[in-house]
């Protein structure tokens, strides 16, 4: 091969696409190596999370959204996460029977991706596949979490805009004043609007956002409220005004430079996700490392404490 | 390092038949697979694309309506048309005795007729990946 896979990437080679975001998924050296390439070409891409819980149509929401963006000439990847089994490590990934209005449509790229045993919604991978999209050129990068419950919210930290997708009769306000995932929205999606209920939900919703925001002291910055919108997907209802939501957030994210806020405090976590591996491999494996099995004896005698052994070991860590 | 085999179900063509499908798909997650389930009434061309942008290693074509040697051969060329040629086909189905050498003649990796059982698909997928 006399091209590198990233530079076929970056020529719009859809195959080298693909081919990277499985090395990426599977964690492998050239998905690294891929990674590390192509991280100087990306920055460009906004990244929206859709989560909520199982059956609030998550992915049918994605597929009008996806339909309606990338009919203003947007190219749309969408990372679609479904739960692995905790039995088999295996996984069915379904989101594709909810998207067949979105084959043969050049400009948008749907790569159904499993948790892979990573809990909070997402995989452990689904930033650096991101990446790769917004590399290869894509605007918007919607990721479709896996059906969630009141406390998977790490899509929230990689995502510039939160989608929380309710459906009617969800329960009722105390449901929402609990800490969770309603929290993490920057827009609220009350999903099949065409059913019974609704308008009870929506004002359950939004009575409870005004009581958190009159009880929040004033800042520096006018705090974002998360507006409501109302969707019916099948007949395209809400759509529109969804998009206006999504626009006005990211004019907003962008003006108090809170889009790069977030790319900062990603990049601190993964920084700390290497040094903690490195440090792992390296100094924490008994077989590899005598002083620390010499000061585990120690700590079995009850002569230290474990924090004590920890710290001994931090100052005999060498720079390389 | 943690890859998995990924295999694309698909269902072509008008039947709308998909137990058969579903069993399996369910087989091969029991086995530790990820299986990319698209649903009834795929197009070979929506199956070709869904395979690259999935990048499978194996695609399962569910066919019951009789139209395999018209839309086997369809989906085959677009694989190798998107660079896909070291895909593994596999076809499940209602395909009569004198029709599945023409699909080995193809390139089909292996036809599973009613009553295959689901372990010997799963071994067959396994071995098919040993080889390699």
């Amino acid at each position: 091969m006399n091209k590198s896979l990233s530079e076929r990437l970056l020529a719009g080679d859809r195959y080298a696409l693909t081919k990277i975001l499985s090395e990426v998924d599977n964690a492998t050296q050239i998905g690294y190596q891929t990674s590390d390439e192509l991280y100087s070409f990306g920055g460009k891409a906004w990244i929206v999370g859709i989560t909520g819980s199982p059956g609030s149509g998550k992915s049918t929401l994605v597929n009008s959204l996806a339909l309606r963006l990338s009919e203003q000439g947007k190219k749309i990847a969408i990372l679609a996460v479904d739960p692995s089994s905790p039995f088999s490590g295996g996984a069915i990934l379904g989101d594709r029977v909810r998207m067949k209005d979105l084959y043969g449509k050049p400009d948008i790229f749907i790569r159904s991706v499993s948790s892979r045993g990573h809990l909070g919604g997402v995989s452990s991978s689904t930033l650096r596949m991101a990446r790769i999209f917004d590399a290869a050129g894509f605007d918007t990068i919607l990721i479709e979490t896996v059906g969630i419950g009141q406390n998977e919210i790490e899509v929230s930290k990689l995502a510039h805009t939160t989608i929380v997708v309710e459906a009617p009769g969800f329960g009722d306000e105390i449901q929402a004043i609990k800490a969770g995932i309603l929290e993490i929205a920057d827009i609220l999606v009350v999903n099949k609007s065409d059913l019974p209920g609704v308008d009870a939900t929506v004002s359950a919703l939004v009575g409870m956002i005004d009581l958190g925001y009159s009880a929040k002291e004033e800042g520096k910055i006018t705090p974002w409220v998360p507006p409501v919108v109302k969707v019916s997907s099948p007949k395209g209802e809400g759509i529109s005004e969804l998009i206006t939501f999504m626009d006005a957030h990211r004019g907003y994210m962008r003006q108090h430079g809170l889009d790069s806020e977030i790319e900062k405090r990603a990049a601190i976590e993964e920084i700390g996700d290497e040094v903690e591996q490195w440090v792992r491999e390296k100094y924490l494996n008994p077989k590899t490392n005598p002083e620390l099995t010499a000061l585990i004896t120690q700590i079995s005698k009850r002569e230290l404490s474990p924090r004590v052994a920890a710290h001994r070991l931090i100052r005999n860590i060498k720079l390389h | 390092m943690n890859k998995k085999i990924r295999v694309l179900i698909a269902k072509p063509g008008l039947d709308g038949h998909d137990r058969g499908a579903k069993v399996v798909a369910w087989a091969l997650r029991d086995a530790g697979m990820e299986v990319i389930y698209t649903g009834l009434r795929q197009t070979p061309t929506m199956i070709a694309e869904a395979a690259l942008q999935e990048n499978v290693d194996v695609v399962g074509i569910s066919i019951l309506s009789g139209a395999h040697l018209t839309l086997v051969p369809k989906i085959l060329e677009l694989l190798k048309q998107n660079g896909q040629d070291q895909v593994k086909v596999f076809v499940g189905g209602i395909i009569p005795d004198e029709d599945i050498q023409t699909l080995f003649g193809l390139g089909v990796a292996n036809v599973y007729g009613p009553g295959a059982s689901t372990q010997t698909i799963i071994e067959d997928i396994r071995k098919s990946f040993q080889d390699e």
